[in-house]
C-alpha cells in the first residue's frame, strides 16, 4: 500500500468518525429538546385530566364514587369533546379498568405496566406502530379513589430523528465521496517530495551519479533532500576518483607493458639466433651483450618499480631529521668514480631537513643522475639549499640540453622519455622522475621542473626544516 | 638478394633485424630516426622498407608519405598492437604489420612473403642449384629437382644459414613446429634424402654433437 494511501485512509477515518460524532450529537439534542417540550405538554394535560377526576370526586362529597358513576364520568367527559389527553383510561383505586378510550394497540399489561410506575411518571410504549407516552396518577377523595391514565402518540418525533438521520447520511455520503477525492489529491502532494527522492535514489543506484533533487522548502523533506544531495555528490566523487586511479593504473600497466615489448623482442631475437646454430664469434658476442644489456636495464627497472609499489601503499612516511652534510656526503660516496660531471653543493651548511633518508638520498640521485645525461656544458651540477619559513628548497640544476617546453608537463609519466633512443642508450627506464614525483609528494612537496631547450633545467621541491 | 632499410630508434631491434635479415642473404641498411629515413629514401630505392611507428622525428605513418609514390613496399614493426594502428598502417598501404615482440625466422618470413607479392625476391644460387623461395622450387640446369615440402623447407633453412652449423633440435622445431622429441632420426632420414636428391652428399655436412650445415661457396 502506498504512503499517500495510508494517509488518505487514515485522514478519511479521522474525518468519518468526527463527522458522525458530529451528527449523532446535532440530532440527539434536537429530539431530546423536542421529547422533552412534548413531555411537558403531555404532563400538563394530564394533570388537568386527574384535575377533573379530582373535582367529580369532590363534588361527589360523602356519597360513594363507584366504578359505575366513574364509568358515566368517562362518558361524559368523552361526549363533551374529549379529554385533555389524546386518550384516557379511568381505574377505580385497585387499579381495575373502568372506562377507557385507549387504541388497541395499548395492550391491558402496558397500562397495568404504566399503573405500577405510579405517579407523575412518564412511560414510553413502543407497539410497532407508534410510539406513545403513557401518564398515569391515582385520585384520592372521601368519596373513593381513582387511576387516571393518559396515552399520547409521539411517533411523529421519532419519525422526524429517523428522517433526519437519513437525510443526514445522504448528505454525508456526498461530502465524503468529494473528500475522498481531496484527501487523495492533498496526501498525492504532500508526498511527491518523498516520490521524487525514491526516484533519485533509483536513478543513482543504476549509474546516474550526477542526479539530484534539490527540493525547494523548509520542512523536513527539504532538510532530507539537502542531506541526500551531499550523500550523491559524495558518492559521486568517490567513484569518480576510483574511476580516476582505475584508468591511471590501466595506463600503467599499458605503458609498462609496451616498455617491456622493446626488451623483450631483442632478447628473444637475439637468443633464437644464438640457438639457431654456431654463429660467428663476433655475432655471438653482439648477441650476448644485448641480452645482458637488455636484463640489467629491466632488472634496474623491476627494482624502481618495486619502489614504486611500495610508496603507493605507504600512506604516511616516518620522517626524521637529517642533516643536510649528511645527504652530500652520502651523495658523494655513491658516485662511481669514473663520473666526469662535478657536483656542487650550495647551502647544504648547517641545515637539516625533515626526511626518509634513504628515499630523499634516492630522489637526489636521480634527479643528479638526470642533470648528467644532459650533458652540462661546463660539467657541472649544482644542488642549492634554502631555507625559508621552515621549509627548505632543495634546487639540482644543470646546464645540459633541456626539456622542450611541450614535453615538460608530461616527463613525470611512468615510462615517458623525450628522446627514447638517448634515454635507452644511458640506461633511461624513463621511469626516475615519476618515481621522484612520488618521493617528493610524500615529503609533502612536489616536483617543480624549469626548463629551457639548449640552456639547461632546473627540478625544485620542497622539504620540511628540522629544527634543532 | 633484396635491399632492405631498417628504420628503428632502438639501436638493439635495429641490429637483430640486420643481423637477421644479412644471415638469409639480404643487403641492410638501418636508419634510428625518421628524418634519417626520409635522407635515405629520398637518395635510393629500397626493395623493402621495415618501419617503427613510433620514431623521434617524422612518425613511421608520416614515412609513409615519402614510400608511397615509389610504391616501396613497407612492413610496419611496432610494439602498439591495437586494431586501429594497424587498420591505419595498412590503410596508409602497408603491406604488413609485424607487432613487438617477435620471432627472427617469423620476421623473415614476413619480409620475404611481401618481397614475393611484389615480385622483388630474387632466387638463390648455391652449388650449381637454383632455389625459389616464392615459388618453393628446386632448380638444377634448369630441370625441376621433385622434393616434398618438409624436405624444401629443410633445405631453405640450410641455404638460409649457409656457412652456420645448425642445432638438430632446433632444425627440427623449425621444419616440423615441434619441440623436437629424444628421437631426431626423422631429421637424420630427411638429411640422407636431400643429400642423394640434390647430389649434395658432402657439401650438407654433419657436424660431431651438433648437427648439419651447408658448406660455403
Amino acid at each position: 500500500m502506498k504512503f499517500s494511501h495510508k494517509l488518505a485512509l487514515a485522514m478519511l477515518a479521522l474525518l468519518a468518525v468526527v463527522l458522525n460524532a458530529g451528527a449523532a450529537w446535532l440530532v440527539r439534542s434536537s429530539f431530546d429538546s423536542q421529547l422533552a417540550a412534548a413531555q411537558r405538554q403531555n404532563e400538563a394535560h394530564h394533570q388537568r385530566d386527574a384535575y377533573g377526576v379530582k373535582l367529580a370526586l369532590m363534588e361527589a362529597g360523602d356519597e360513594p364514587f363507584d366504578a359505575a358513576r366513574l364509568k358515566e364520568y368517562g362518558r361524559r367527559l368523552q361526549s363533551y369533546g374529549g379529554t385533555g389527553g389524546e386518550w384516557m383510561a379511568l381505574y377505580n383505586g385497585s387499579g381495575f379498568a373502568v372506562w377507557s378510550s385507549l387504541p388497541e394497540a395499548v395492550t391491558a399489561d402496558d397500562q397495568r405496566a404504566a399503573l405500577a410506575a405510579g405517579d407523575a411518571a412518564v412511560t414510553y410504549l413502543d407497539t410497532g406502530e407508534g410510539v406513545f407516552q403513557l401518564y398515569a396518577t391515582k385520585v384520592e377523595q372521601a368519596a373513593g379513589s381513582a387511576w387516571v391514565l393518559n396515552a399520547y402518540d409521539v411517533t411523529v418525533l421519532f419519525e422526524a430523528r429517523e428522517a433526519l438521520l437519513r437525510g443526514f447520511a445522504r448528505v454525508e455520503g456526498a461530502a465524503f465521496a468529494a473528500l475522498v477525492v481531496l484527501v487523495l489529491w492533498m496526501s498525492r502532494m504532500l508526498t511527491r517530495p518523498v516520490a521524487r527522492l525514491e526516484e533519485a535514489a533509483r536513478r543513482i543506484a543504476a549509474g546516474a551519479y550526477d542526479e539530484r533533487t534539490a527540493l525547494k522548502g523548509e520542512d523536513e523533506l527539504a532538510d532530507l533532500s539537502r542531506s541526500f544531495d551531499q550523500m550523491a555528490r559524495a558518492v559521486q566523487q568517490k567513484v569518480e576518483q576510483l574511476d580516476l586511479s582505475v584508468r591511471q593504473r590501466d595506463d600503467f600497466v599499458a605503458a609498462f607493458t609496451h616498455e617491456l615489448k622493446t626488451p623483450i623482442t631483442s632478447m628473444m631475437g637475439y637468443a633464437s639466433l644464438l640457438r639457431t646454430g654456431e654463429l660467428p664469434p663476433e655475432a655471438r658476442k653482439k648477441a650476448a651483450d644485448y641480452i645482458y644489456h637488455e636484463t640489467k636495464r629491466l632488472e634496474a627497472l623491476s627494482q624502481k618499480l618495486m619502489v614504486f609499489m611500495e610508496l603507493e601503499h605507504t600512506g604516511e612516511l616516518a620522517l626524521e631529521p637529517l642533516e643536510l652534510k649528511v645527504l652530500e656526503a652520502r651523495l658523494r660516496r655513491i658516485r662511481p668514480p669514473e663520473a666526469k660531471t662535478e657536483l656542487v653543493f650550495e647551502g647544504f651548511e648547517g641545515l637539516a631537513v625533515l626526511a626518509q633518508p634513504d628515499l630523499l638520498l634516492a630522489l637526489v640521485q636521480n634527479l643528479v643522475s638526470n642533470a648528467e645525461k644532459a650533458d652540462p656544458a661546463d660539467g657541472k651540477v649544482t644542488l642549492t639549499a634554502r631555507a625559508q619559513e621552515g621549509r627548505v628548497t632543495l634546487t639540482v640544476r644543470d646546464k645540459g640540453r633541456g626539456i622542450p617546453q611541450e614535453e615538460l608537463a608530461r616527463v613525470t609519466e611512468p615510462f615517458y622519455m623525450v628522446d627514447r633512443s638517448r634515454a635507452r642508450a644511458q640506461n633511461g627506464s624513463g621511469f626516475g622522475l615519476a618515481l621522484c614525483e612520488r618521493i617528493a609528494r610524500l615529503h609533502g612537496g612536489k616536483l617543480a621542473i624549469e626548463s629551457e631547450a639548449g640552456k639547461g633545467t632546473a627540478v625544485r621541491f620542497e622539504l620540511k626544516e628540522a629544527r634543532a | 638478394m633484396a635491399d632492405i632499410l631498417i628504420v628503428d630508434d632502438e639501436r638493439a631491434i635495429a641490429d637483430l633485424i640486420e643481423l637477421t635479415l644479412t644471415q638469409v642473404g639480404h643487403r641492410c641498411e638501418t636508419a634510428a630516426s625518421g628524418d634519417a629515413a626520409a635522407d635515405r629514401i629520398e637518395k635510393k630505392r629500397y626493395d623493402l622498407v621495415l618501419l617503427d611507428v613510433m620514431l623521434p622525428g617524422l612518425s613511421g605513418f608520416e614515412l609513409m608519405e615519402y614510400l608511397q609514390p615509389a610504391g616501396t613496399p613497407v612492413i610496419f614493426l611496432t610494439a602498439k598492437g591495437e586494431l586501429a594502428d594497424r587498420v591505419r598502417g595498412l590503410r596508409l598501404g602497408a603491406d604488413d604489420y609485424i607487432v613487438k615482440p617477435f620471432e627472427p625466422m617469423e620476421l623473415i618470413a614476413r619480409a620475404e612473403a611481401v618481397l614475393r607479392r611484389t615480385g622483388r625476391l630474387g632466387t638463390l644460387r648455391v652449388f650449381g642449384l637454383e632455389v625459389d623461395p616464392a615459388g618453393r622450387t628446386v632448380k638444377r640446369e634448369g630441370e625441376p629437382v621433385a622434393l616434398t615440402p618438409r624436405e624444401f623447407d629443410l633445405f631453405l633453412l640450410l641455404v638460409r644459414n649457409r656457412g652456420l652449423a645448425l642445432y638438430r633440435d632446433v632444425m627440427y622445431e623449425r621444419v616440423w613446429g615441434d619441440i623436437a622429441e629424444d628421437d631426431t632420426r626423422t631429421l637424420d632420414l630427411h638429411i640422407q634424402r636431400l643429400r642423394k636428391k640434390l647430389g649434395l652428399q658432402r657439401e650438407i655436412r654433419t657436424v660431431y654433437k651438433i648437427g648439419y650445415m651447408l658448406e660455403a661457396e
